[in-house]
């Protein structure tokens, strides 16, 4: 993974374009969008258990059968969040942000069909192995440490699976939502899904699932450094020379970029 | 081209060099670029922070922000629309069924007197040559085992007809911009009565605590005028349409739901029965239904209330309709949310005018279609 920045020497570097405008612009519109849509839902969900009313969730909670471990949320939750009496607030907003979210969303799945980033993102059959070693690597296990991460592309098997992944979950959320929205007209999705009370549990938990996806996302990004940070701003991500570089025997000329399946060709020169 | 060479070949091309060189000015390059991406960005995220603000900031109509609101009633088009109310609400076996839970009685505090019970009629093509024609339905009189409450509420239906009389149904929606959070409203000018706090007073007076939202919604719009004519029906009467019997799923827009066993007769039987008058030579678009007390009110495009699975209730789970699912009789409409699902029904009126509704002025969607 090239996301360090080459250490302050003198000598050559090179500037290479790593997320392309595009990406970069739904990306960053997605976050605010997702936020709100998070946040509208919450005030949403609160209205299950109105406290005069003393019902408590059935739909969203961990527990089997009628045994419940946890029900979502704790009071003092709600609190923060000012959730209290605010259904309407968030119905309001949930239902006009659904249209910003889903067009930034399959605008972005139409994107990497057509530019061909799905490439760079989509999982390989060895991203699961791979996936596997990069968590044991970042967990700091003794023999993934020895090992070493694999060779990789723009993103290691465990990227290709979790930004493939979130896309999936998007589109999830996109279609439990629309099974919740419209469950008589559009009753066909909603069986799909299970029903409507399964389609909410399914709703409920993939929202959770982002909200998860997030924390490790953030940490993940300020364990890569300002470089790899900055490259999803300004596109651009600094490289050594060495970096990325394959060299044509003939000319000396660079040829492109590392490949993954290719081992790294470290101390090659122009 | 194999897999291989086309992946290899994009990604050279992606990852294509900017430049390359002196590190400082390789640096400098990319500062550049990032100072001039975070500007833009800076000005993206101003924007969409204005944008967030305006709406937030922007007047509510009806306890919901007035761009919400617009969203909201534009995604009513657009289901309207594509849907036409076509669909039909899944229906299942009778033993998933289980007994509906309360909640809510707005409009039903007091037990009404069973045999008190009439359904009003309004707007109903030669009501006249009816049997059961009453030449002013508001006139009937409902009566209700604990009078005291009674006494302790405003008299909304005359209070609002006083000053308004005639024959037709008087229905109106408010100015759209009327704030309702902002100031108590006036009954059409007449001495300002403080609606909101007497209706509070009796919510804590019956349940101990407040609910929500029961106070501020305040008179309906739609209430007919005294003198209106129409029919005042029995039960007996409504039980001639053919019986139906459903197995639905009741959705609540607070994010619960139950399958419950409903009978009845269906709303289009009744209005096939009870056809209404053409308003300026067609149909009338609305359908209008309160509870004896004028407390709670729902507003039905035609399509909806005309929609196979709409029914009016008369049994739930096999059994009478219970007085807190709203006996004697309540409507069921599985492709509307709850809020919709009027109990106690006193009033069914046929209007061209988008009838006024309980929930729609405490800042839900009028449509609430599912």
């Amino acid at each position: 993974m090239s996301i360090e920045e080459p250490a302050k020497t003198e000598g050559e570097l090179r500037l290479v374009k790593k997320h392309p405008r595009t990406i970069r612009w739904m990306h960053w519109v997605n976050f605010p969008l997702l936020a709100i849509m998070i946040w509208s839902g919450l005030l949403i969900y609160w209205g299950d258990s109105i406290p005069p009313y003393q019902h408590p969730h059935e739909v969203y909670r961990i527990g089997i059968g009628h045994w419940t471990l946890v029900r979502f949320f704790p009071d003092w939750f709600w609190k923060l969040l000012d959730a209290p009496y605010q259904i309407t607030t968030g119905l309001g907003w949930h239902f006009f942000v659904m249209w910003l979210f889903a067009i930034n969303g399959i605008a972005y799945a139409i994107y990497l069909a057509v530019s061909g980033e799905w490439r760079v993102l989509w999982p390989k059959r060895r991203s699961f192995v791979d996936a596997m070693w990069v968590t044991l690597y970042d967990l700091h296990v003794p023999a993934a440490r020895r090992r070493g991460l694999p060779p990789q592309g723009k993103y290691n098997g465990a990227q290709r699976i979790a930004y493939s992944g979130i896309v999936l979950m998007g589109a999830g959320s996109l279609l439990t939502g629309l099974a919740i929205y419209k469950p008589a007209q559009l009753n066909l999705i909603t069986r799909a899904l299970g029903g409507y009370e399964m389609a909410r549990w399914e709703h409920f938990w993939l929202m959770m699932g982002f909200c998860g996806f997030f924390v490790v996302h953030v940490v993940q990004v300020i364990l890569a450094g300002w470089n790899n940070f900055r490259s999803m701003v300004s596109g651009a991500e600094i490289q050594t020379v060495e970096q990325g570089q394959r060299v044509d025997a003939e000319s000396g000329e660079p040829t492109g970029a590392m490949h993954e399946d290719e081992p790294p060709a470290l101390g090659a020169q122009p | 081209m194999s897999e291989f060479e086309k992946e290899f070949a994009f990604d050279r091309k992606r990852e294509a060099e900017i430049v390359r060189g002196d590190a400082e000015m390789v640096r400098r390059e990319s500062a550049r670029r990032t100072r001039r991406s975070f500007l833009v960005g800076g000005a993206a995220a101003a924007a969409g922070f204005a944008a967030w603000y305006a709406v937030d900031q922007s007047k509510p109509v009806y306890r919901l922000h007035a761009a919400l609101r617009d969203v909201i009633n534009g995604n009513a088009a657009v289901s309207r629309a594509l849907f036409r109310e076509r669909g039909l609400s899944p229906t299942y076996p009778l033993r998933r069924a289980v007994p509906l839970r309360m909640n809510g009685v707005i409009g039903m505090e007091q037990e009404l007197v069973p045999a008190s019970w009439r359904l009003q009629v309004a707007g109903v093509r030669d009501a006249q040559r009816s049997p059961f024609f009453a030449p002013d339905v508001t006139a009937w009189q409902y009566q209700y085992t604990d009078a005291s409450l009674m006494d302790t509420m405003p008299d909304l239906k005359s209070g609002a007809a006083a000053v308004q009389s005639g024959g037709a149904p008087k229905v109106q929606m408010p100015e759209p911009s009327h704030d309702l959070s902002a100031n108590t409203p006036k009954v059409n000018g007449l001495p300002h009565i403080d609606i909101a706090a007497r209706f509070d007073a009796m919510a804590q007076a019956i349940s101990g605590k407040r609910r929500m939202g029961t106070a501020e919604a305040g008179p309906s719009a739609s209430s007919l005028n005294i003198g209106t004519p129409g029919l005042l029906l029995t039960m007996s009467e409504l039980r001639k349409l053919p019986h139906v019997d459903l197995v639905t799923e009741f959705k609540c827009i607070e994010g619960w739901s139950q399958i419950t066993q409903w009978s009845g007769v269906r709303l289009r039987d009744f209005i096939d029965a009870f056809p209404p008058a053409p308003v300026n030579g067609r149909m009338p678009r609305y359908v209008y239904m309160e509870t004896p007390d004028g407390d709670y009110y729902c507003g039905y495009d035609m399509a909806a209330a005309r929609h196979p699975q709409s029914t009016l209730v008369m049994e739930m789970s096999g059994r009478q309709l219970l007085p807190e699912h709203g006996a004697p009789l309540r409507l069921h409409m599985p492709i509307k949310y709850g809020y919709k699902q009027i109990k106690r029904i006193g009033l069914i009126a046929y209007t061209d005018t988008k009838p006024d509704d309980f929930w729609m002025k405490l800042g839900y969607d009028w449509y609430a279609g599912l």
